[in-house]
């Protein structure tokens, strides 16, 4: 019977002093990497290793205020390049939201365990979700983005009233995008002028 | 697949019946239950079309309907009955209630009946009867009981779908999870998991191609896929492209979606090409419904003459099977052929390495994807494990994974011992990271049904980090909790567990006395307070090695706390809370209080002064009752009135088996027989008696010299008048002259119609102090127009022992039943708040407070 117990004895890591900081250095280094698109360097057993150890040693808490933290440094960048990127405003908008979906998606591969046993049991959002009320706090909710928003919006479509061709599919990426952060409504209310023409004219590009 | 799941209690009174929209099926006559119940017989489910009523009866149903009662004929056989007919009365196959929860569940399909026993649906069939002539329009289940109540747990209703996959059907089962905690993973299993459905004609892993046509239209496909389920061309082993230029691309897509979904559809004058294309890779399932479904177009072309170029319906016979409630995963999946592939490493797409052993296999991305989705996505989200085809793992045991590998590939775990092994353990925890729930719960179970009193502690170390395992947790703490003696006592080990566990643990003795089923445990001796204090002190220590209080107080007296219990000393306070300091003999008690000086919880103890009583120890005796609804004959006036289950019940009072006092002298409106009659009393009132120069109305209950109780709910009933008690405390005593609250009123505006039912829990501390005496006593005028100091109420009933919370959701909880107040619902009032109350009533004395005539025992001691 004794010396049942001791072989039951658990091969579990020893926890350090700093064993958390350094877990998450490894593990914030890797979503930084993904958001500079060098994952194809990355492995992923390494960081979900990583990730799962940490939380397995609850430091689910500070893993997920990390990634709360890195992934609003990389908005404030984004927020910054899209802002300063006049000309093209809503194609650099479109690429940049395509850019953050795809690495918010990786990030949650790596994070999933957090997001199956921490995040329920502790009753926080979703890293899905978290992604998109960041993206939506961050950039679209940013005063200047928000006007540059509206303005190019109704520009494009007074454009295509006026006969040009415009690209249809970044229009309906765009507001593909508003509606899933959930502002569609809340942009359009900010716009005065021709409302229901307005609407008009989405319901037709949202289609 | 979507999940209606409803986890929480029910419990069904005798001759009663739940019904609800949640327990519905999705689909008319098809649908799947599983439940946990615990009974001591008659285990009853109706299947029909319309809800039922709460005192539906299965006999007196004109409807068509299926009642299915485990443990009919006094626990003893399986009976079935259509429309009230009995056409299964078999001796029962181990379908049997027990009291403890046992899960079971039973399917219907088109008239199929399965019963199964466990947790999972499909698995450990017990018994399957057809009707030839099915109800197929049963939709609701009422669960029923007959004359002992029943109680329901974790039901779940599921549906059984058509197009289950066959072959990894089981795996489809997502949401359908063990306890809680598992099931709030739900989103993310759904999203995540994927089915062989998903690998159809998908480029992933592909690596086999159809040129299909002329046009050499390409079509991806698995060849291990088609292995296991036929066999693959000689000429392709080595290959990666397969022509088939004759070949129209409808035929191959069928004969994909087959393989790979196990159903199919084809217009039926291309049956003959998809028969030749079978037999080209040998699928052996798909050649049979090919020659089944020609011979039956021939039959019918002989009338018509042409093809009708309708499209015909292909399924696998095992697809049918789980659609009635078969096993999906043992049919006709070639288990065998499937675990060839991972010991011959053909065909395979990734070699997987274990950092500091080497290679452990060759296996294949689509299989390990399949089950988990860690490793779905390392194979695709394009980080480096993407795009190689080496992985290497680090921190995993090689034997725990070769373990994980063969389970992903046969769904079984290849482990003989029954023993607890590490292995186990590291096999649980790599079924956790890995995401591989089945595998999770398998290894939960076989952990749960050899934990013993040496490898409990372990178990529950390791256990309580993982957030998926609560069940498996709970389990231990338990099994820790009843041999708490044994555990705290034989190694050190439970030193490590963490604050959260060892208080859970802590809590669970203190209601250890009240739980657990004195009956079926009667090895369990109750936990001696003493060895509750030398865990605490050790645990706090974090001790070594394992030392009574008086060894660490000596060492106390020459040390310093703080640096004795470390960072632990601050937790000490609270967890002597759990002590339960009066039921330690005095003469310990003594001793005890002289000790510890040192440490400020010094207050905690009772001071005796000079009195002298004797506190003894003796073994306790329950009896287990259950609160059901109120007026029922579960509570401890009922039970006295049976001279504690003897006989037939007479009125106690007049048995003499219980004292009802008045504060006003006895009389036809005041007649303390009433009072615990169990029929309604139209006027039956306490009047006014003047004590310390104070008006008091009370009504008092003496349970004898022999017995006391520890009251955790009780139940009163206001009689036929309109004065409402507004102000009142229910009181419990030892001696019937000095009071203790167990539970004060305010202002409590429960009662509001003549004849109610009213019931309030006790909470707190003083739900765990077993009384003699207890009374209902007005502290302030009724309510009403005319306010008076009686005190009106035509009866009374007591409920004891308790559960975790010690007593429920703290609320009231009314139950108008009588005099025309039908409340809607009241049944689901107990189910949704927990408050599954136990009674434990003391035969002889509970933890025998046995004491002098003058004992006068401090009982404020724990109310702070």
């Amino acid at each position: 019977m004794s010396n049942q117990r001791k072989i039951l004895k658990l091969s579990r890591i020893e926890v350090e002093p700093n064993y958390a900081d350094r877990t998450w250095q490894i593990i914030e280094h890797g979503i930084n990497q993904i958001f500079n698109h060098n994952d194809r360097e990355l492995s992923m057993e390494e960081l979900y290793r990583a990730a799962y150890n940490m939380v397995l040693h609850r430091f689910g808490e500070m893993q997920y205020n990390g990634l709360v933290v890195t992934v609003t440094r990389h908005l404030e960048e984004m927020r910054k390049s899209i802002e300063s990127a006049e000309g093209s405003f809503l194609d650099e908008l479109n690429r940049k939201w395509t850019d953050y979906t795809e690495s918010m998606q990786k990030i949650r591969d790596i994070l999933m365990y957090m997001d199956r046993s921490y995040v329920p049991t502790h009753h926080k959002t979703p890293i899905k979700e978290v992604g998109l009320n960041l993206w939506r706090d961050h950039i679209i909710h940013s005063a200047k983005i928000q006007t540059l928003l509206v303005d190019s919006l109704l520009e494009e479509i007074h454009r295509e009233r006026m006969g040009e061709v415009i690209n249809h599919g970044l229009m309906r990426n765009v507001i593909k995008m508003l509606t899933e952060l959930g502002v569609y409504q809340e942009v359009l209310e900010s716009i005065n002028a021709f409302e229901d023409v307005i609407i008009n004219s989405f319901k037709y590009l949202a289609l | 697949m979507e999940l209606v799941e409803k986890k929480k209690f029910l419990t069904v009174g005798q001759f009663e019946c739940a019904w609800g929209e949640e327990f519905r099926f999705k689909e008319a006559g098809r649908g799947c239950i599983s439940f946990e119940a615990s009974a001591q017989n008659d285990v009853t489910l109706v299947f029909r079309e319309q809800i039922g009523s709460r005192h539906y009866h299965y006999k007196m149903d004109n409807h068509h309907n299926y009642t299915i009662i485990l443990g009919s004929h006094r626990n003893r056989r399986l009976k079935i009955e259509v429309d009230g007919k009995t056409v299964v009365d078999v001796a029962s196959i181990g379908l049997c209630c027990s009291s403890s929860f046992q899960s079971y569940w039973i399917s219907i399909y088109d008239g199929l009946i399965s019963i199964g026993k466990g947790l999972y649906p499909f698995q450990n069939l017990v018994f399957q009867w057809l009707d030839e002539n099915p109800r197929c329009q049963v939709q609701y289940v009422g669960l029923c009981s007959w004359d002992k109540h029943v109680s329901y747990r974790n039901i779940n209703v599921l549906p059984l779908e058509q197009n289950n996959n066959s072959l990894w059907g089981k795996f489809d089962y997502k949401g359908l999870e063990e306890r809680t905690s598992d099931r709030e993973g739900g989103d993310y299993r759904s999203e995540n998991i994927l089915t062989l459905r998903d690998f159809c004609e998908n480029w992933e892993f592909s690596d086999l191609v159809f040129e299909v046509g002329y046009d050499g239209k390409a079509v991806p496909a698995h060849k291990l896929v088609l292995g296991v389920f036929g066999e693959i061309p000689c000429n392709l082993v080595e290959g990666r492209v397969f022509k088939l230029p004759l070949v129209s691309y409808a035929v191959v897509r069928a004969f994909l979606e087959f393989i790979y979904t196990g159903r199919t559809q084809i217009v039926d004058e291309e049956v003959d090409a998809l028969l030749k294309l079978a037999k080209q890779f040998k699928v052996s399932s798909l050649i049979k419904q090919c020659q089944k479904l020609i011979t039956r177009l021939e039959k019918n072309r002989k009338e018509v003459f042409t093809y009708s170029g309708a499209n015909v319906e292909i399924m696998n016979d095992a697809t049918r099977l789980s659609q009635s409630g078969g096993f999906p995963f043992e049919t006709h999946l070639n288990l065998e052929k499937l675990k060839c592939f991972l010991s011959t490493g053909e065909a395979s797409d990734v070699n997987i390495y274990i950092a500091g052993y080497g290679l452990v296999a060759r296996a294949h991305k689509l299989i390990l994807s399949l089950r988990s989705p860690p490793f779905a996505k390392m194979f695709t989200n394009g980080m480096m494990e993407s795009s190689s085809s080496d992985i290497s793992l680090q921190d995993v045991s090689p034997e725990a994974f070769s373990l994980l590998l063969k389970f992903m590939y046969c769904g079984e775990l290849e482990m003989k011992e029954t023993e607890m092994s590490p292995l186990l353990l590291d096999l649980l925890l790599l079924s956790d990271q890995f995401g591989i729930t089945m595998l999770q719960r398998e290894c939960s179970k076989r952990i749960s049904e050899c934990l013993s009193e040496d490898t409990v502690c372990p178990v529950l170390e390791v256990v309580s980090w993982v957030p998926s395992c609560k069940s498996l947790e709970e389990a231990c703490k338990r099994h820790f909790a009843m041999h708490f003696d044994y555990c705290t006592t034989a190694s050190s080990d439970f030193v490590s567990l963490d604050e959260a566990t060892f208080k859970e643990i802590l809590q669970a003795i203190r209601n250890f006395l009240l739980i657990f089923l004195w009956q079926q445990h009667p090895e369990m001796t109750v936990t001696c307070e003493e060895k509750v204090i030398n865990a605490i002190l050790v645990w706090c220590m974090q001790a070594n090695e394992i030392c009574g209080w008086a060894q660490i107080d000596d060492v106390l007296r020459s040390s310093d706390p703080a640096q004795l219990f470390g960072e632990r000393i601050s937790l000490l306070d609270a967890l002597l809370h759990f002590v339960r300091f009066p039921l330690m003999h005095s003469s310990l008690l003594n001793k005890v209080r002289s000790s510890f000086y040192v440490l400020n919880f010094i207050y905690l103890l009772p001071i005796h002064g000079t009195k002298n009583e004797r506190y003894q120890h003796r073994r306790s005796c329950y009896k287990e009752l259950q609160y059901i609804c109120d007026g029922d004959n579960n509570g401890v006036m009922y039970y006295a009135g049976t001279s504690f289950g003897e006989h037939q019940w007479v009125n106690p009072v007049l048995a003499k088996k219980i004292m009802v006092t008045a504060s006003s002298p006895a009389s036809r409106y005041t007649d303390p027989k009433a009072l615990v009659s169990r029929t309604y009393q139209a006027t039956c009132f306490a009047g006014p008696r003047m004590e310390d120069g104070r008006n008091c109305s009370w009504w008092m209950i003496d349970l004898g010299q022999d017995h006391q109780l520890m009251c955790n709910y009780y139940t009163v009933r206001q009689d036929g008048s309109m004065t409402f008690m507004r102000y009142w405390a229910f009181q419990g005593s030892m001696d019937g002259e000095n009071w203790m609250n167990l539970r004060v009123h305010e202002n409590d505006q429960t009662i509001c119609w003549p004849g109610q039912f009213a019931s309030w829990p006790i909470s707190g501390p003083s739900a765990l102090l077993p009384f003699r005496f207890f009374r209902v006593i007005l502290t302030a005028p009724t309510a009403g127009d005319n306010s008076s100091l009686d005190l009106s109420m035509c009866f009374i009933e007591l409920v004891g022992g308790g559960g975790g919370g010690g007593g429920g959701s703290g609320g009231p909880h009314i139950h108008g039943r009588a005099g025309g107040h039908k409340a809607s619902g009241t049944f689901f009032g107990h189910y949704s708040g927990r408050i599954l109350v136990l009674a434990a009533l003391s035969l002889s004395p509970m933890f025998g407070v046995d004491r002098n005539d003058d004992g006068d025992v401090d009982w404020d001691l724990l109310d702070h």
